[in-house]
């Protein structure tokens, strides 16, 4: 960027532009919106672990099918947890999880708040959803067991290790959420992703307007340790979106 | 009768005896006392084997505070993490995978030639061996003595070939060579009854057929499972299982286990092709968190809520483990969560 800066007076003005709005974008929602749509920034910000996600989307094309299979749209349902893909291409070398297992096994929530697999999902967020889902209405018909007991969990973890599983608690999530704003009329697809990515990440059990206001929050990391500046949980899943259709 | 009886139960006392002089039971030392409501957060904790509680670095959760147990004594509140200066530290809390993987180099550039006409030769300390159409696998031990090959005709018939001389031919299509710690032992996968189509082979780059491969053995399974043989290091076959019992990690040598080689179907623990043990339906055996003991007769099973031997005494599960292997002797070092609040480290040799 500096050398095309200097290399002619005539580029001089549109290359401080253009470096003034890049410096911008990392905190600018309507920058970041405009490179959504070329559906390319977020690729460069995290590159190889993007492109590590990718891979892996593209190696188990199975995830894709058996969603379509069962009448949820697929670029809808990965874009979701694309992000938490990212993370964990980042994080997978220095997880530990074997002592968090055990403790969570031997004592339950206290011990819960940590992130298993690929889609990065906490033992909470599977216990939530298994006490709220409804087989009535989804392909996935098994009966938890929702007790608070060292049996659940072990159930519960060996789930959660499973992409497959994953895969069952991605569809579960997307049933809770079409039943619990059913009453909903999004304006756009896009409306509704980036409530739902923000449910995901955030908490569906927050409020409607509590979601709603995290949406503009930049909270997501791909690290272990929060770093200073984050990125918007939201954006990179329409990012994917956006790049996913246009490759369809 | 009667002294046939007294015969089998001394036979039965002086096994047990020697038994638990193998397998003594394990040494405890207590390390630390939380306090009520007090959880860890291992992630940040360096937890070691030195037996003091002075050598913990613990950083705990309690009230919406952190706490730090250093040098013996317990510092805090933080309210923040940035408040506290975190340790590094250096070991992992439970190994991931208790399973050997050898390390493979490339040895078909060092030891294999292509010949004017297309096909290859394998050059081992002085000798030729071949022409073959293709070595798929090439296997090497590590003082350079011995190799173990996997080659292929023009049909795609598959054989199995040593420097020690072997040469045999192999049914099916070539899955997995998995060497034994030493490398000097080894296991050959083959799957039966794979459709290959000859012609459409001679087309493709590696790559392709490769993946070719992989498609054709994805069928099978699709179509209602197949067969796998495994093949040991003189070309006897161990057994056929069902492929989908096979998993990259199963069969497969133990880090400890020496050249036994052992897998698990269901519940059932197999040592060199021999039921070992059929654990308990609430267990979750897999060779991952299974140690063998180098003799391949003893074993630990680190399970989500115990810590199972093969004596049948069973312990605290761990939140951080070491497996320290001198000789022939395994020990298994470990940290559990007693009672929510009593840190205690165990010892034990498998």
């Amino acid at each position: 960027m500096k050398q095309s800066l200097l290399a002619t007076r005539k580029n001089y003005n549109i290359g401080l532009i253009v470096f003034f709005i890049s410096i911008l974008l990392p905190f600018e929602s309507f920058g970041q919106k405009d490179q959504i749509k070329e559906g390319a920034y977020y690729q460069k910000i995290f590159q190889g672990r993007y492109d590590d996600a990718l891979q892996f989307l593209d190696d188990n094309s199975w995830i894709s099918d058996s969603l379509e299979k069962n009448g949820i749209d697929p670029n809808f349902a990965i874009a979701i947890i694309f992000p938490e893909l990212i993370r964990y291409s980042s994080i997978k070398d220095k997880m530990e999880l074997g002592g968090l297992l055990t403790l969570y096994v031997q004592y339950g929530e206290k011990y819960a708040d940590f992130s298993v697999g690929r889609f990065q999902m906490k033992p909470t967020f599977a216990e939530l959803l298994e006490k709220d889902f409804n087989s009535k209405h989804s392909y996935i018909k098994i009966k938890f067991n929702n007790s608070n007991t060292i049996e659940a969990r072990i159930e519960r973890i060996k789930r959660l290790s499973d992409i497959k599983w994953q895969v069952n608690y991605l569809a579960m999530f997307l049933n809770i959420m079409d039943t619990r704003y059913s009453e909903i009329r999004w304006e756009s697809q896009e409306e509704k992703l980036r409530f739902y990515a923000t449910a995901y990440n955030s908490g569906y059990k927050l409020s409607k307007e509590k979601i709603k206001q995290h949406i503009c929050y930049n909270m997501f990391y791909t690290g272990l340790v929060k770093p200073d500046s984050c990125y918007n949980y939201a954006d990179i899943v329409l990012d994917y979106f956006y790049k996913s259709k246009a490759s369809k | 009768m009667s002294r046939k009886f007294l015969f089998n139960y001394l036979l039965l006392f002086t096994l047990s005896v020697f038994n638990s002089v193998a397998q003594e039971d394990a040494t405890k030392k207590a390390l630390l006392t939380l306090q009520e409501g007090e959880s860890i957060v291992t992630n940040e904790s360096c937890l070691n084997f030195s037996g003091h509680n002075e050598q913990l670095y613990l950083v705990t959760w309690q009230d919406k505070q952190f706490y730090v147990y250093e040098n013996g004594t317990r510092k805090g509140p933080y309210k923040k993490p940035d408040d506290i200066k975190f340790r590094e530290c250096e070991n992992d809390q439970i190994p991931e995978c208790a399973v050997f993987n050898y390390p493979e180099e490339n040895y078909i550039e060092s030891f294999v030639e292509l010949t004017d006409d297309g096909t290859y030769i394998i050059k081992f300390r002085g000798e030729k061996y071949g022409p073959y159409n293709y070595v798929y696998h090439l296997h090497v031990s590590p003082d350079k003595a011995l190799f173990a090959a996997i080659v292929a005709n023009a049909e795609m018939k598959f054989s199995l070939i040593t420097s020690n001389g072997l040469e045999q031919n192999l049914t099916g299509t070539f899955e997995r060579f998995i060497s034994s710690p030493s490398g000097k032992q080894f296991l050959v996968l083959i799957k039966e009854g794979i459709d290959i189509d000859i012609s459409a082979l001679s087309n493709m780059s590696e790559a392709d057929m490769i993946k070719y491969m992989q498609e054709q053995a994805q069928k099978q399974q699709d179509a209602g499972g197949s067969v796998t043989q495994i093949i040991g290091t003189e070309g006897n076959l161990y057994g056929k299982y069902v492929s989908s019992v096979i998993s990259s990690n199963n069969p497969a040598y133990c880090q400890t286990g020496s050249d036994n080689w052992y897998m698990v179907i269901g519940n059932t623990l197999f040592v060199n092709g021999n039921m070992l043990k059929q654990f308990d339906r609430n267990t979750n055996p897999s060779t991952c968190n299974i140690w063998l003991s180098t003799d391949g007769k003893r074993f630990a099973l680190i399970d989500y809520n115990q810590i199972l031997f093969s004596d049948g005494k069973s312990y605290p599960p761990p939140i951080k483990l070491e497996v320290e292997q001198s000789g022939t002797k395994t020990i298994l070092k470990w940290i559990s969560l007693e009672n929510e609040t009593e840190l205690v480290s165990y010892s034990k040799e498998l």
